[in-house]
């Protein structure tokens, strides 16, 4: 009896033997295949097939939001009709001499506040000095308030490819253009023209999970 | 018992089997006045647990103290340490069979039960973490979508209930065959004690590859962490199945021998030292190294950024590991119960903190975008897991005050005839 | 432990007996008072939803009684009245997003829109997208904090969006247990609501935090309800079940730019389709520095992060 159960446990434990290994050559193929499933999802969204030509069948457009228009000036004077009175930059400016100040306390008579932080900048950098009621580019070119975009992007070229090719300015409505429009935002939405740095702002919506350690002093994170 | 026949009479097995059941059930509710006492106590903590856990279902888990931060709490903890209990049931096992020592063969059930038990509350553990357990039959092959092999955490599944089924037929072979007394077939079951050693193995090997495959978790990713597993397994099962043992001796009539409890300090005094050489390779890695990889570990032991709440357990922990240790190292220690049964304690919820607040907590702080918010369980939580714990025991308490007149002989087919 | 009675008189045992009937009573009365919460949820469950299949094995007249309950239910519960899209990937678009680290602000815009469109629980200030403010000089994470305040950009920092990065290699698809997650052909890593059993593996696998669990029941008023929803994304979610970005897959998916994007006052945020050569993003990988979260883990984020230089 004694005999049968030895025989029994070698037998047995050749047995086992066996199985342990099969087992772990199944483990081991087992793995190599979980290995190379977890990539048929990603070799699958590759090679998706039958992609439509977006971009030749666009049918919306992209509209550019708040370009300036060609800016007026509200007066203390009333019209005949009782309203206030708006007039052209050049009611004024035809009149004076043309000032190439960077600031704007050197002016007595208008503009008196308007804080000026752009570079090195002066008004008549930007400002045309023959007619208030247009721009001038660098080299001297007359272009309108319209065209406010092309006069930011002589100095900020990276900025306006950014722009134009979607990684600048904020932008509402349609990724696809082939199932609706897009709205941009101009460069003078969000950038002060006579300041242009993004003003700092207060963050909303505050994560309510994070518990501040008891001694609050001792956290340096 | 090699000395009886193993040949069976297969005839009367439709009597002699609903005979057998029937017994076991009257059995389990008889007993002495500890005896009910301690069951009524365990079935009122039990319920109590029960209906913490309909609050969370009814409520949400939101009325647990986890938050997305640290998705895993006190249950996972729980869960993580029972696997290890029941893999170090078959502790038992391993002198008995693989050594032939036939001291060991007769009290090998007492693990085995263990085992049982523990399974019982691993499953009650995930089940109670499930934020819809009323889908819990997703999970099963056929009608719902069982995503094996690709998630560890259905290997989880498999190898745990595979376990529970194989300990339950050892188990109930072994018992109806002394109530019927006649001797075991080793072939019904010698092959099912093999394999539920390689199966105890396995099921702390792939409870510890649901973190340690997890790259996203540093303080997880590491190949340390089964082997880690199986070690304090080694330590806080024998821990808790020679206090099981020593209440056995005080209670009933078995004798139950000093080699088992020789043999099973023997496995502790290893297992533990190996636990603390682990630890301390794991911590020296961490800290040499340094980098936020070490975020979890310097939040775990010292404190991160102001919080601290995980350190004193940690090292509670350490310090209980330990001092079990050093108290184990004494050669005459199975001489002395007191000193025994406080080693073992001590050992046993070393490494429960260790398996649980130690591992499964810090692995979350900070998460994974560096962010810190602790995690501490509420009352709700250790209700719920008092529950399991006692739904638990009941269910161990109820195996062993049945297993052991039958071993004892006391219980019979032949008595019950008779009688 | 051992039992003396077996040879004591039948009046003992009955006594015993009779003792025991009523210890039974008595447990099954406890054992009842104490399940009772869950009777009264039952009550609020429905037997179509328990049965409900898989989103992938839903046949689209299933899907249509699906949603139609969905809706019932939305109105019932919060009173509102929505329209539950079940949008399908489009052919030949896999979405990608970049987000540019040199002009985000840290105004957490983006989170907040988040948390209005996708119908995020009010009281928790839900979101799936977490804003840290680092420092300059490193992109150590273990650097950065998500409850900044004060006015912010703050000189010293750069701002990092972290939302779900859906990833081609989604490791939270992998542990899933029940394929409730998983990744769509345009890219998006989708969820079915009503499939989920809520285990969280996902949330501990995910290296981004960008998994969320509905811990309770969301609570949204009426009046600011997202009516336009979709079943995969923002529509309302029940109880107990993970939740994640899908990148607005009901916005997307019929073309739009996703909230976070629109919310957005910088333009730092760039989407599209990455398969499009023309597309915005494509642009952006070929013309900047770009680089991944975590690359090291092998996920294969489609969410990429550059600085202009």
């Amino acid at each position: 009896m004694e005999e049968a159960m030895n025989g029994f446990r070698m037998k047995n434990s050749t047995l086992i033997g066996t199985l342990a290994l099969l087992l772990c050559l199944g483990v081991i193929v087992g793995g190599v295949w979980v290995y190379q499933e977890s990539f048929v999802d990603f070799e699958h969204a590759k090679a998706v097939e039958g992609r439509a030509a977006l971009q030749s069948e666009d049918m919306y457009g992209v509209e550019t939001l708040g370009i300036p228009e060609t800016p007026t000036v509200l007066t203390d004077a009333v019209s005949y009709n009782g309203e206030p009175a708006e007039v052209a930059c050049a009611t004024c400016h035809t009149t004076r001499e043309p000032q190439a100040t960077r600031h704007s306390e050197d002016l007595d008579e208008f503009h008196q506040g308007l804080v000026m932080q752009h570079g090195d900048l002066s008004c008549l950098s930007c400002h045309n000095g023959e007619n208030y009621d247009t721009l001038k580019l660098a080299d001297g070119t007359e272009v309108g308030f319209e065209h406010t975009m092309q006069l930011c992007a002589q100095c900020h070229g990276p900025q306006s490819r950014d722009y134009r090719n979607g990684s600048h300015g904020g932008m509402n409505g349609h990724w696809d253009l082939s199932r609706g429009p897009r709205q941009r935002n101009a460069c003078t939405v969000c950038h002060d023209a006579h300041a242009p740095a993004y003003p700092q702002l207060m963050p909303v919506f505050p994560p309510k999970d994070i518990i501040p350690p008891k001694h609050a002093d001792e956290a340096q994170h | 018992m090699s000395k009886i026949s193993t040949s069976e009479s297969s005839a009367s097995h439709l009597v002699s089997y609903p005979k057998f059941i029937w017994r076991m059930l009257v059995l389990a509710t008889e007993g002495n006045w500890l005896f009910y006492a301690w069951m009524i106590g365990l079935t009122a903590v039990a319920l109590v647990g029960l209906n913490a856990w309909a609050v969370q279902v009814t409520e949400g888990m939101g009325v647990t103290n986890m938050t997305d931060h640290v998705s895993w709490g006190l249950y996972i903890a729980n869960f993580t340490f029972m696997v290890g209990l029941a893999a170090g049931g078959v502790m038992m096992v391993i002198p008995a069979y693989l050594y032939h020592d036939e001291d060991m063969h007769d009290i090998v059930i007492i693990g085995e039960l263990l085992a049982i038990a523990a399974i019982f509350m691993c499953i009650g553990f995930v089940v109670v973490d499930l934020g819809r357990p009323d889908r819990f039959w997703h999970m099963i092959p056929g009608i719902g979508k069982f995503h094996f092999p690709v998630s560890m955490l259905t290997w989880d599944v498999i190898v745990l209930n595979g376990y529970l089924l194989i300990n339950l037929h050892i188990c109930g072979y072994l018992l109806y065959n002394r109530y019927r007394g006649i001797a075991p077939n080793p072939r019904w079951y010698i092959p099912f004690v093999f394999i539920s050693i390689a199966w105890a193995i396995s099921i702390h090997t792939v409870t510890a590859f649901l973190y340690q495959g997890l790259g996203g978790r540093p303080f997880w990713n590491t190949a340390l962490l089964a082997p880690r597993f199986l070690t304090s397994a080694f330590v806080s099962g024998p821990a808790f199945i020679i206090l099981a043992l020593e209440v056995i001796r005080y209670l009933s009539k078995y004798k139950v021998g000093d080699g088992a409890i020789k043999i099973l300090v023997n496995i502790m005094r290893v297992t533990i030292l190996i636990n603390l050489l682990m630890l301390v390779s794991e911590v020296f890695t961490e800290f040499y190294t340094g980098g936020s990889h070490t975020a979890s570990a310097k939040y775990l032991y010292f404190g991160l950024h102001g919080y601290n709440a995980l350190v004193p357990w940690i090292w509670t922990s350490v310090g209980l590991t330990i001092v079990a240790a050093i108290l184990l190292l004494r050669p005459k220690i199975t001489q002395c119960p007191v000193m025994l049964i406080t080693a073992c304690v001590l050992a046993f919820v070393g490494i429960w903190i260790e398996k649980g607040m130690g591992l499964i907590i810090p692995g979350f702080i900070p998460n994974t975008l560096h962010e810190i918010v602790e995690y501490l369980p509420n009352g709700l939580e250790w209700r719920v897991s008092a529950g399991i714990w006692a739904a638990g025991l009941i269910i161990y308490t109820l195996a062993i005050r049945v297993a052991m007149p039958i071993f004892t002989g006391e219980v019979s087919l032949k008595k019950d005839t008779h009688v | 432990m051992s039992d003396p009675n077996t040879t004591e008189s039948t009046n003992g045992i009955s006594r015993r007996t009779a003792l025991k009937g009523v210890g039974a009573t008595l447990g099954a009365a406890a054992f009842a008072k104490a399940i009772a919460p869950i009777a009264s949820w039952a009550k609020d469950q429905s037997v179509d939803e328990f049965l409900q299949n898989h989103y992938r094995e839903l046949s689209p007249e299933q899907m249509q009684k699906v949603i139609e309950r969905i809706e019932a239910e939305t109105k019932e519960d919060y009173g509102a009245d929505v329209t539950i899209k079940d949008a399908k990937p489009q052919a030949g678009v896999k979405f990608a997003y970049a987000l540019n680290l040199s002009i985000c602000v840290g105004c957490r815009k983006c989170a907040k829109a988040c948390h209005i469109e996708n119908n995020h629980d009010r009281p928790s200030g839900n979101s799936y997208i977490r804003v840290l403010e680092m420092k300059k000089g490193s992109l150590d994470m273990e650097h950065g904090r998500a409850d900044y305040s004060g006015p912010v950009p703050k000189s010293d920092s750069f701002y990092m969006p972290v939302q779900c990065q859906q990833c081609d290699n989604p490791p939270c698809v992998d542990v899933c247990p029940v394929e409730a997650t998983w990744k769509e052909k345009d890219g998006i890593v989708a969820v079915d609501y009503n499939w989920c059993i809520g285990c969280r593996y996902c949330e501990a696998a995910c290296p981004y935090h960008a998994r969320r669990f509905n811990w309770t029941k969301p609570q949204v008023p009426k009046v600011e309800i997202t009516p336009v929803q979709g079943y995969l994304s923002n529509r309302m979610r029940p109880q107990g079940v993970m939740e994640k970005c899908t990148f607005c897959m009901h916005r997307t998916r019929e073309g739009k730019l996703p909230a976070c994007l629109e919310a957005c006052p910088t333009g730092a945020r760039v989407f599209g389709n990455i398969l499009d050569p023309e597309s915005e993003i494509r642009w952006v990988l070929e013309n900047k520095r770009v680089f991944v979260l975590k690359e090291e883990l092998g996920t294969k984020p489609s969410f990429y992060y550059f600085f202009d230089e």
